[in-house]
């Protein structure tokens, strides 16, 4: 009797990964996501409507607003008399900061007694809103010491603070962002490639070659299945990287290698958890939805978008579960800070328990499951 | 009996199956409800970007009276965790690629003595400014601790030194949380997931079934049997959608200043056109598995990162901008910010009832003709 090797099945997972719908969604989605998202994920605020209040009608009162039409970072919306009317204009979403200039603010700058401008921001989008007054705070404080400067005052704090921002020093938001988008271009590779799994259990149908499904070793499928989505996703990946130093010209400070195998040890982890889900799933709109919920929860619990360290305890403890927290970890610490394996081993170390965990347990389900598992969809190809 | 009543009479039975099917089928019932809301409690939690421990660490050639107080300071508030004194500079580096440390502070010699004579003292603060998000805020915390602590220790006068003050305050989230920026995109997402995952295989089921009992689909109008066939998961998405605002006000403590009937018009509408989505990616697909890819994987990331949920849409480029216009729920995010943060009412949100309403009806009318079509097909045939 015919027994199938490794290298015959590769050959078919190969044949399947370039004719499926999937891998077209593997390759395309990746790249077109890694292009747009600096672009998405962009925070950094330009127009900002900024409708000013202005209670003095002075010299000093009109350059500020002067000042803020100037700004890059803002828009004069409007001037309004009264409050209420600037308020009004908020509420229909024509302004987003409201600035109150007090009576008599150039005669009491003069005269040296304290004047304080209010600012009220609308914080519905609480980034806008932190953001834009912190902005017009700035912006506020430079007129002053503007002022200041030309009645000839000077000012003098009892301590200066000088800021200096390691490894992203200008704040760049893409920077930052890019090496975020790696992972999630892996994520998105292999959580598609998890779909590949969903068809183990109807393999008779779509092997060409009978002789190859009679003689199935589970083992030998599970190996072709983690050769061919690997290579793809290290491919997909290197791609990335290419992509990555034409467009934004980052290259890691760290080496490649890590990068390399921490998507490694990523993809066999992503793989045996694909294979758990399609054990343990009776329908295939079960599977898909539990993909999904493996997917969100590693895009969104992962770090990758609000830190870890925001989180609760209990569920900071839970994140140790999840893998791409491991992958975030590497692949920002590797780019953005030069971090070594000796500085990170224990993500890596973690990363490949938690591939080991999936797979035998993918493994033990698998023969469990083998005999009573029916796909009740009906498929019409 | 009146002729519209016969005509209702196969679409009545029609339904009543579609209904007893769903209901009676626990698994399903469990996963779609279940997924959801576990979803939710995990990922509302997760996405917060309230900053809490951020860990300081104090670099001083000699411990003084002020240094000491800073580093007492920083133990006693939940917002900082003092991870001790650092003997060189070069191990804040160190520290800060293991991920071990966000800020260090760096005295000079004699930084109690230079504040008391008046002659100023530094501080260096180095900032891991990987994520520029989380360092911003971390650098606000950072100054403005040290500044109270230092106020707190200084002579009286000497603290404050300036001409014009501000004084910022939040409209409609004046914390700034976090969870009332995340929540109404979440809400959004999820249910739009649940929607189209539920809607997407009813077509090609229909054809399926068909087969096997042709009677029913001469006497039911072929938008009868999507009707029938999607209101069962209509009414499980209401279910869904009551679940997560109620765990939105009990968990995060979301406020409702809005007019309740709005939120729930612009909500139901909402479910309408997800299902209808569903119905189209179900007409327009040849099987199964492409649809529930398409559902599953593919919509759901645009849906994510361009409706607004996560990056502010106000920053992207123009482009970006119109491709999220045409994603239902950056309106219906839009929305819920307006009605329950900003308690606002229809007159507001009429912009968004109308994009929700148009897309609706396009939909529906493209999964409609669509499936008349393959019904045609599958009559000639």
């Amino acid at each position: 009797m015919y027994k199938s090797t490794v290298k015959d099945l590769i050959k078919i997972e190969l044949v399947r990964f370039r004719s499926g719908f999937q891998s077209k969604v593997v390759i395309i989605m990746p790249v077109i996501f890694m292009i747009l998202l600096p672009f998405i994920a962009k925070i950094d605020i330009e127009n900002v409507s900024v409708c000013v209040v202005d209670n003095d009608h002075s010299g000093f009162s009109e350059r500020l607003a002067e000042k803020i039409d100037v700004s890059k970072s803002f828009n004069l919306s409007s001037a309004e008399n009264t409050y209420e009317k600037a308020m009004q204009r908020v509420e229909a979403g024509k302004a987003d900061i409201i600035m109150t200039i007090p009576q008599s603010f150039e005669k009491d700058i003069v005269s040296g007694n304290p004047v304080v401008i209010d600012i009220a921001s609308s914080a519905v989008s609480s980034n806008k809103g932190g953001q834009g007054s912190a902005y017009l705070n700035n912006l506020v404080s430079e007129y002053t010491a503007e002022l200041a400067q030309e009645m000839g005052v000077s000012i003098k704090a009892p301590v200066s603070v000088t800021i200096q921002n390691k490894y992203n020093p200008a704040l760049n938001y893409r920077i930052y962002r890019v090496p975020g988008v790696r992972s999630m271009l892996i994520l998105m590779i292999i959580l598609c490639g998890l779909s590949s799994f969903l068809d183990i259990k109807r393999n008779k149908v779509v092997f060409p070659d009978p002789r190859i499904s009679a003689e199935l070793s589970r083992s030998r499928r599970v190996v072709a299945k983690l050769v061919v989505y690997s290579i793809a996703g290290l491919i997909v990946l290197a791609i990335g990287l290419v992509a990555e130093w034409l467009i934004f010209g980052l290259v890691p400070s760290g080496s490649y290698v890590s990068v390399f195998l921490a998507a490694l040890l990523f993809i066999i982890t992503m793989i045996g958890l694909g294979q758990v889900i399609a054990n343990y799933s009776v329908k295939l709109s079960e599977a898909v939805l539990l993909m999904l919920f493996i997917r969100l929860v590693n895009l969104l619990m992962s770090g990758l978008i609000t830190p870890v360290s925001s989180m609760p305890a209990w569920e900071q403890v839970l994140s140790y579960l999840i893998p791409s927290r491991y992958l975030v970890d590497i692949i920002r610490g590797v780019f953005l800070k030069g971090s070594t394996f000796a500085e990170l081993w224990i993500s890596f170390v973690a990363l490949l328990l938690l591939g080991i965990v999936f797979n035998i347990w993918a493994a033990l389900g698998y023969r469990k499951k083998e005999a009573v598992i029916v796909m009740n969809d009906t498929i019409i190809a | 009996m009146s002729p519209s009543n016969n005509k209702m009479k196969p679409f009545n039975t029609l339904l009543r199956k579609e209904l007893g099917l769903l209901f009676r089928d626990g698994r399903t019932l469990a996963f779609m409800i279940g997924i959801p809301v576990v979803l939710f409690i995990l990922l509302g939690y997760a996405l917060s970007t309230d900053l809490r421990n951020i860990r300081v660490g104090i670099i001083a050639p000699e411990r003084d009276a002020v240094i000491t107080r800073i580093a007492s300071g920083f133990e006693a508030t939940d917002y900082f965790e003092f991870t001790g004194y650092l003997d060189r500079p070069d191990m804040a580096d160190q520290l800060m690629r293991q991920g071990k440390i966000d800020a260090v502070l760096m005295f000079d010699t004699g930084f109690d003595r230079n504040l008391i004579t008046g002659e100023g003292s530094p501080i260096n603060v180095i900032v891991d400014a990987v994520n520029p998000v989380k360092t911003s805020s971390v650098t606000m915390y950072v100054m403005g601790a040290v500044q109270s602590i230092l106020s707190a220790s200084m002579p009286e006068g000497q603290a404050q030194s300036g001409i014009v003050s501000t004084n910022i305050h939040m409209l409609f989230n004046p914390q700034l949380k976090g969870h009332d920026n995340f929540i109404p995109g979440l809400i959004a997402i999820l249910a739009m997931l649940t929607c189209v995952l539920m809607s997407a295989p009813v077509v090609v089921q229909w054809i399926a079934e068909k087969k096997k009992e042709p009677s029913i689909l001469q006497s039911v109008t072929p938008s009868g049997i999507l009707i029938a066939k999607t209101t069962p998961y209509f009414l499980l998405s209401c279910i869904n959608l009551v679940i997560l605002f109620l765990l939105a006000f009990i968990l995060f403590g979301l406020p409702m200043t809005g007019n309740v009937i709005a939120l729930i018009v612009i909500s139901l509408l909402y479910v309408i056109v997800a299902l209808s989505i569903g119905l189209m990616i179900s007409a327009l697909a040849n099987n199964q598995i492409v649809a529930l890819l398409i559902a599953g994987l593919i919509l759901i990331v645009p849906t994510i990162m361009l409706s607004g949920m996560i990056f502010p849409v106000e920053c992207m480029p123009d482009t970006l901008l119109w491709i999220s216009r045409i994603i239902p729920s950056s309106w219906y995010i839009f929305a819920l910010r307006k009605v329950m943060l900003q308690g606002l009412s229809f007159g507001n949100i009429y912009p968004e009832i109308t994009a929700l309403v148009v897309m609706a009806i396009l939909t529906y009318t493209i999964a409609i003709v669509k499936f008349k079509s393959r019904i045609k097909c599958i009559r000639v045939q």
